[in-house]
């Protein structure tokens, strides 16, 4: 087949939402004798094409036009300027639930999400044993509907739609509802589809589901593109300019990450702020002050790469004399497992004593393990004593969350470093 | 997709739309469908009660039929379908907001389909009708297979009509309040407690100007047998369907691409 015709062409998009017209809202602005500022554009001037067979990751915060876009692609709403084309039988799995009906059974649901995506009845007749074969919903596929939980109305929609042969598949976030094992066995259908020459777009705030799965990322902010590129790079920045703003919507992201001055060889520069406390318990005779997660350079770091010289500094106050004072951290995943722990008398440096009203800061320097992509959390604690009987001071539960992308751990937690593989055959007739 | 498959696709789409609204409208009743026709026939009861022992109708000048039940079900059958149709058109898109923002339905289906479901309703009636007057041991004339056809026509006005109120009613959500009110007040300009031929007396222009009235009488005229209604009746029963449905599809057309913000 010669050049073929890009799947998705976006040219010069533009959306704003407009608002009903109220009697009460017109006096308003004629008494103030100017009109009322256009609403905010959701969309403004898009303009990009996605090639044939290739998979597309969306990704900016919420509000940054990721789902106007992806309805306006699936064809239920009308951009209000310049224009979507898309090319195939488009299927989607926008809003959840959307499109079923919660009195009619599961299998009837599914001939209706077939047909709104372009199949016809016969042809979506001869695939429900298959919907429910994938959907794994056994014997719920015949009852009713709103008898359904949210997991599984994600099962009957996702299975619906990827059984519709679609040309492109637009998803947002709908893979984030749905236990493990189904999301894995979407992720694989998601793969076949891939090697079919399915054309996919997913919005996700899931890192490691951009890094796996697609060959591009647009980052979108305030309706617009701020960055058009491979997946590893941008997944880079804007997960670095997410941790540098604490994710005000209103506010411009600008990235030149503030450069802290180069510290002094020996010197660890106190880390003065606590991003987040979920919880915090402790005696008080010490506080935490501050925790921060650097680079080598000293600057703050917040997606590190495997192998990266991670620093972990905290910064920690006594109220009251301290004799043996023990600061550490615990790392959890995204799922509040606990990967790994430490602290100064566990790493072999037993800290000075503090007097009350001394500050102190400690850097752990590590390099980053080869976990797979994801979020992390430290929680910071200070205690007074020795590692099996101490009293503890303060302890915040997921002080900092940091996000890190590892390209090569495609599978589980982490990617096995130094693996040697040998192998070697045996000819032979069969016995 | 070719023009052919689209609109088989959207035929499909209306059939089972259609469906969906019929079996939701009367699922989890006690007596499914057939609960139906609890309330009309209630109505009906009363109305009869009214018209026949309080204030007398005179179904033809100085006739005072002994059949009025039957008069008023054969109006009724008719006037059901369109008020219940359009009563429920200002609400239909916002009812259905979440499919109909992220899918491509195309949203003229919808109020189409509330339509057809409707005139599923009035078939239904037409069976039950058919069952009393044989019960009543009254000849059926041939007239009646064009009953189905009236039906036809006035679900044709319907969804035009539906189609033009489910826009508007999605842009001015005032629309949906002031709707009840007026089908209170077309019910009684419309000739369902009366023979058309009584408004005729009065304000004929009342008649033609109505997009129900001539299919009413048509309706009515079929089922009962006895005369066709006038020739302008007729040609209003033709003219209005057609009438509505380009309104309403033009109209439809012409704000479509604003409706979905609204939801």
């Amino acid at each position: 087949m010669s050049e073929r015709a890009p799947a998705i062409e976006v040219r010069d998009l533009w959306k704003r939402y407009s608002s009903p017209p109220s009697f009460g809202r017109v006096l308003r602005a004629l008494r103030q004798g100017r009109r009322e500022p256009p609403a905010r554009a959701a969309l403004a001037g898009l303009c990009f094409a996605v090639r044939s067979g290739s998979t597309l990751g969306l990704v900016g915060r919420n509000g940054s036009g990721k789902t106007t876009l992806l309805r306006i692609l699936a064809g239920g709403m009308q951009p209000t300027r310049g224009d979507a084309v898309v090319r195939g039988r488009r299927a989607s799995l926008i809003e959840l639930g959307a499109g079923i009906d919660p009195e009619a059974a599961g299998s009837r649901n599914a001939l209706l999400l077939g047909l709104l995506a372009g199949a016809s009845r016969s042809e979506t007749e001869s695939q429900l044993e298959a919907i429910r074969e994938f959907s794994g919903l056994g014997r719920a596929f015949e009852a009713p509907a709103r008898t359904y939980s949210s997991g599984m109305l994600v099962r009957l929609a996702f299975s619906a739609a990827v059984h519709t042969t679609p040309d492109v598949l637009l998803v947002d976030e709908a893979l984030s509802v749905g236990d493990a094992f189904f999301q894995q066995r979407c992720l694989l259908r998601i793969r076949q589809l891939q090697e079919k020459g399915c054309t996919i777009v997913l919005a996700t705030h899931d890192p490691s589901a951009i890094l796996s799965f697609c060959d591009r990322v647009l980052w979108l902010e305030h309706g617009r593109l701020r960055v058009d590129g491979a997946p590893a790079g941008v997944m880079r920045d804007y997960m670095a300019a997410h941790a540098s703003d604490p994710g005000n919507l209103e506010t411009e992201l600008d990235p030149p990450l503030p450069e802290a001055a180069t510290p002094a060889a020996d010197q660890v520069v106190p880390a003065d702020r606590i991003p987040n406390v979920d919880h915090r318990h402790g005696d008080g005779r010490a506080r935490i002050e501050g925790i921060a997660i650097r680079s080598a350079a000293g600057s703050p770091l917040a997606s590190p790469v495997p192998g990266e010289l991670t620093c972990v500094v905290i910064t920690a106050r006594a109220r009251e004399t301290l004799e043996r004072p023990i600061i550490g951290f615990t790392l959890r995943d995204r799922l509040g497992a606990i990967l790994s722990a430490t602290n100064t008398t566990h790493e072999g440096r037993p800290l000075p004593r503090l007097a009350a009203g001394e500050r102190m800061s400690v850097e752990f320097a590590l390099r980053w393990p080869p976990f797979a992509s994801g979020s992390f959390s430290f929680s910071p604690a200070i205690a007074d004593g020795v590692l099996d009987r101490h009293a503890m001071n303060d302890w915040i539960d997921n002080a900092i969350v940091i996000e890190s992308v590892n390209q090569h751990a495609r599978y589980g937690w982490l990617r096995l470093e130094n693996v040697a593989v040998r192998c070697a055959l045996e000819r032979g007739s069969p016995p | 997709m070719s023009p052919i498959r689209s609109s088989l696709r959207y035929v499909e789409l209306v059939r089972m739309l259609a469906h969906r609204e019929f079996t939701g409208r009367y699922r989890g009743n006690l007596f499914g469908a057939s609960s139906a026709l609890v309330v009309p026939v209630l109505f009906l009861l009363v109305y009869a009660f009214v018209f026949t022992t309080l204030i007398p109708v005179e179904v033809k000048p100085g006739v005072r039929d002994p059949g009025y039940g039957f008069f008023l079900f054969a109006g009724l059958v008719g006037w059901n379908l369109f008020a219940d149709t359009t009563s429920r058109a200002p609400r239909l898109y916002a009812q259905s907001s979440s499919l109909v923002r992220s899918s491509m339905l195309p949203l003229s289906a919808l109020p189409v389909a509330s339509a057809c479901a409707s005139f599923l309703t009035g078939m239904l009636w037409l069976a039950v009708f058919v069952g009393l007057r044989l019960w009543r041991g009254e000849a059926l004339a041939a007239q009646i297979l064009l009953a189905p056809v009236a039906l036809l026509g006035l679900a044709a006005v319907s969804a035009g009509i539906a189609l033009a109120l489910a826009a508007i009613g999605t842009l001015l959500r005032d629309v949906a309040e002031l709707v009840p009110p007026l089908l209170g007040l077309g019910f009684f300009i419309s000739p369902v407690l009366y023979p058309a031929s009584r408004l005729a007396e009065h304000s004929a222009w009342l008649l033609t100007a109505n997009p129900v009235a001539g299919l009413i009488e048509t309706l009515r005229a079929s089922l009962l047998g006895d005369g066709w209604p006038s020739p302008e009746l007729l040609l209003c029963a033709v003219a209005w369907p057609c009438a509505a449905l380009a309104f309403g599809l033009l109209l439809h057309q012409r704000v479509h691409a604003r409706l979905v913000d609204r939801l």
